[in-house]
């Protein structure tokens, strides 16, 4: 009996479950924001793996060019990833205009669509130069690409695939 | 009193054990979310995974490819031009080697899915024209009157070009060595060879330019031992030389010796300028125009290579 005094089985249970619901709640929005927190990583983290993949692709393609007029023929076909993390990306290249030293300086960015990320590289293109078909700068949505040579110019066309 | 008591006891360990299995199902569905989540962790790890291209970068092997070939029949032409070779065999002997070359070549990179094509048919040879001093006497001209003269008198280009010096003229008495490429329209360039205090100098200067280097290597000229020079490679005494590799001469040029009286030794280099030109010379294939192409799923890569090893 004296166990009993100011013992109510309805208060235990409420707490109880009120208790449990606030763990459980808890760790459902510790986890929802973990999961974002990795998911935009690891689309920045996919993003920077791009960049670098371009910037390798385009390096490559300006040696495989040369400088002088003996290539006739050089088409590199890639298949960049379409989507990074589920959205879309755009390329964006533009001329360093202020670089002096020997070849042409360009400004790679990768920017997301739906998402907030984007990646920076610079290049020096000793070669050849980038077509930038006429404007400030070149977009070109991300995904599969090709790269021609334009003989005439001396200049890498990008074109999606 | 005692039936109300057990009714009172019965009750707690009911109650006792309806909140045990609540406690149980809220743990279960904790472990259930976490489980959750790192399955979805795990397809990302997973697709992350599967998306990585450990592969050569494509259009790294094309690359390959080409220094490959390129070296190869710079190999090739550099037998051929060999002096137990018939000068006028020289071009039929070429063509005939790169054929089984660009035949075997074919062959190897099929089996991998590429087409690699030397087209044996269609290539353009240059000929010129090795000078050469293959014994040791001074740098003079040919007829022992000149020692400012011209080995290489018109513009053109020069590759293979080595020097092997027994003597060289002191720094402090006399002027050095000098082998000058004369470029039309841009800065010449000097090789200045003398010797000073047990070493041999080599300095680069491009004249007019922002370019002067120098190597020093070990020299006793009164022990037999030689300042060997490979202009083309780079190295002095078979050691990389920073002041050779930077010599580019942007143009052709001419090639001029001066105070060529008091070094002796040995030189050789080959022209694209012809024997008519060049007195006391040797016909050889200077260059060769070699059309290529490699062709995979995803490069489609042609052009002219040009093979002239070591041109400076």
């Amino acid at each position: 009996m004296v166990g009993d005094r100011a013992l109510s089985t309805t208060v235990s249970y409420t707490l109880l479950i009120a208790i449990t619901f606030a763990l459980v709640g808890g760790l459902i929005v510790g986890t929802d924001t973990l999961i974002r927190d990795q998911r935009q990583q690891a689309s920045q983290d996919q993003l920077e793996l791009t960049t670098q993949e371009l910037s390798s692709l385009l390096k490559t393609a300006d040696r495989l060019a040369d400088s002088n007029s003996r290539t006739n023929t050089l088409e590199i076909t890639y298949g960049l990833k379409r989507r990074v993390a589920g959205s879309q990306y755009v390329i964006v290249i533009d001329e360093d205009t202020s670089w002096s030293g020997a070849g042409t300086r360009y400004e790679i960015r990768l920017l997301g669509r739906d998402f907030d990320g984007s990646t920076r590289t610079v290049i020096t293109m000793q070669n050849t130069e980038i077509d930038l078909q006429g404007g400030p700068e070149l977009r070109v949505n991300g995904g599969p690409l090709r790269i021609d040579y334009d003989q005439s110019s001396n200049e890498l066309v990008l074109i999606d695939a | 009193m005692a039936g109300i008591e057990r009714r009172d006891n019965t009750v707690a360990r009911l109650s006792g054990r309806r909140a045990q299995l609540l406690l149980a199902g809220a743990f279960v569905l904790a472990v259930a979310l976490v489980g959750l989540t790192i399955v979805f962790s795990a397809n990302s790890y997973t697709e992350t995974l599967s998306e990585q291209d450990n592969s050569v970068q494509r259009g790294g092997n094309a690359l390959a490819v080409r220094e490959s070939v390129t070296v190869n029949l710079g190999d090739i032409l550099a037998r051929v031009n060999r002096g137990d070779v018939p000068s006028s065999t020289r071009s039929d002997q070429f063509q005939d080697n790169v054929t089984v070359y660009a035949n075997a070549t074919n062959d190897y990179h099929a089996r991998n899915g590429r087409l690699v094509n030397v087209s044996a048919d269609s290539i353009t040879l240059d000929s010129g024209a090795r000078i050469e001093q293959d014994s040791v006497r001074n740098f003079r001209d040919p007829s022992m009157t000149n020692s400012d003269w011209y080995p290489v008198p018109t513009d053109s280009r020069v590759r293979n070009m080595r020097f092997n010096f027994t003597n060289l003229p002191s720094s402090t008495g006399s002027p050095p060595f000098v082998v000058q490429f004369n470029v039309s329209g841009n800065n010449d360039w000097k090789l200045l060879f003398s010797e000073a205090s047990g070493n041999a100098e080599l300095t680069v200067d491009e004249v007019g330019g922002s370019f002067e280097a120098t190597c020093r290597r070990p020299f006793d000229p009164t022990t037999s031992t030689w300042a060997k020079v490979n202009v083309s490679e780079a190295t002095f005494n078979g050691e990389f030389c920073p002041a050779l590799a930077g010599l580019d001469p942007a143009g052709d040029y001419r090639v001029r010796f001066e105070n060529g009286t008091i070094p002796n030794g040995r030189y050789s280099m080959l022209t694209s300028l012809g024997t008519g030109t060049v007195p006391s010379s040797v016909e050889v294939i200077y260059s060769a125009e070699v059309p290529f192409r490699y062709y995979s799923s995803t490069i489609a890569y042609e052009r002219e290579l040009r093979i002239a090893p070591g041109e400076i």
